[in-house]
């Protein structure tokens, strides 16, 4: 029986420099934000955050890179890397983790393990959304902390 | 069993094509009832005439605009649409997976089809290619596409078939010197006054009203809504080819 809920196949979502766009953020390939994203960026590869972009809320993916803004929780069941215009505050969640020199990071880090990779996968929809609510709780700045 | 809709042949070398299409069809075996697209007869006639006749097949011999339409009409019904391109976009090409008239018309010998799904803007615009708003100066939009809502401005939107929406700004180009850097420096500039997004259902909001075009005929004006017709067409495409491997050849 067709499925009208199959995940439509193709070329990935990019959303331009000049765009707003609120809602949940949502592709099985890659997604490359260069505007605004007020809400969830989802992807089962690879997600890019470009050095004009700005994301408030949690991103998910295989892979994520970060040149821009994010203001939201971060997991990337494999690499995460956030590069020298990279600014993100929230708690980042990975398997490898790259900050590079003169990226701004402000929240806690959790390395995964081969264990738990699976877990987080799975988990991460969970996950991301009660750590969202508990960093709009907290409003200081702290330095990051490694668990 | 098959009934072809030819389109008006516009010059001598068109007319020759035609000739030798239908050769090749009688050639193959599955020549039918001809028809062409005249002032007397329009495509919607010529196609609700073969539906009337109960005609199992209907084939479209021509480009983009024809075969549009013919699919408008066929869709929704028990009628296979057969397509022979004849200056028809890549688009259209590859759906069929035949570049040439005699691979169209192989295709048709052998039948086999499959359902696609269509493209409407509501309330009955079908369409197999793409849909098209093009504005002379960046105009300011809202659109809702699934669970998203955009705010953004565009000179171009196009939406292909499989409802992916691409959404231009030219104006966000980049300056001519910020260009002429990259170029100097050997980078590309960066594409990222275009957006691309794929949905289920897609709401197009203008501040002015714009003209939404399918082969550069107008069928709305925006607002729009655009959305997709599951397994709506039956057409017919290239067959299986079976390849031979490594351990076939030992």
């Amino acid at each position: 029986m067709f499925d009208k809920n199959k995940p439509i196949p193709g070329p990935g979502t990019v959303v331009g420099a000049n765009v707003k766009l609120t809602g949940t953020l949502k592709d099985i390939n890659d997604i490359t934000v260069h505007g605004s994203v007020d809400g969830e960026v989802i992807s089962d590869k690879n997600v890019l955050i470009a050095e004009t972009a700005s994301v408030k809320g949690p991103v998910s993916a295989q892979n994520v890179t970060i040149a821009g803004k994010v203001d939201g929780a971060i997991n990337a069941w494999q690499k995460l890397e956030i590069l020298s215009t990279g600014k993100v505050h929230g708690s980042i969640m990975s398997k490898d983790l790259n900050i590079r020199s003169g990226a701004a990071f402000n929240g806690k880090s959790k390395m995964l393990t081969e264990t738990n990779e699976e877990t987080s996968k799975e988990k991460a929809a969970k996950d991301i959304k009660p750590e969202a609510k508990s960093l709009d709780e907290k409003a200081e700045k702290t330095k990051y902390e490694l668990d | 069993m098959y009934y072809y809709i030819f389109e008006s042949a516009k010059n001598s070398s068109q007319k020759n094509l035609q000739e030798k299409i239908k050769d090749y069809l009688g050639f193959l075996g599955i020549a039918g009832e001809t028809v062409t697209v005249s002032p007397a007869r329009s495509v919607e006639e010529l196609t609700q005439m073969g539906l009337d006749k109960k005609y199992s097949t209907i084939v479209a011999v021509g480009g983009d605009v024809l075969i549009n339409k013919v699919a408008s009409l066929i869709q929704g019904t028990e009628t296979v649409l057969g397509i022979i391109p004849v200056g028809a976009s890549e688009l259209i090409n590859k759906k069929i997976g035949a570049y040439d008239y005699k691979t169209a018309c192989e295709n048709l010998r052998y039948r086999r089809t499959r359902l696609l799904d269509l493209a409407f803007i509501e309330p009955n615009k079908y369409f197999l290619t793409s849909a098209n708003i093009i504005a002379n100066k960046a105009t300011p939009c809202h659109i809702e596409i699934d669970d998203c809502n955009i705010n953004t401005n565009f000179t171009q939107i196009a939406i292909s078939s499989n409802l992916t929406l691409m959404i231009l700004d030219e104006t966000q180009d980049g300056s001519f010197f910020a260009k002429t850097l990259n170029w100097l420096a050997g980078r590309e500039t960066p594409q990222s006054n275009i957006s691309i997004l794929k949905g289920k259902k897609i709401k197009i909001h203008t501040t002015d009203s714009v003209p939404v075009l399918i082969n550069d005929e107008v069928v709305a004006k925006t607002p729009i809504s655009v959305r997709t017709k599951f397994r709506a067409l039956k057409i017919i495409v290239e067959r299986d080819k079976i390849e031979k491997t490594k351990n076939q050849n030992k």
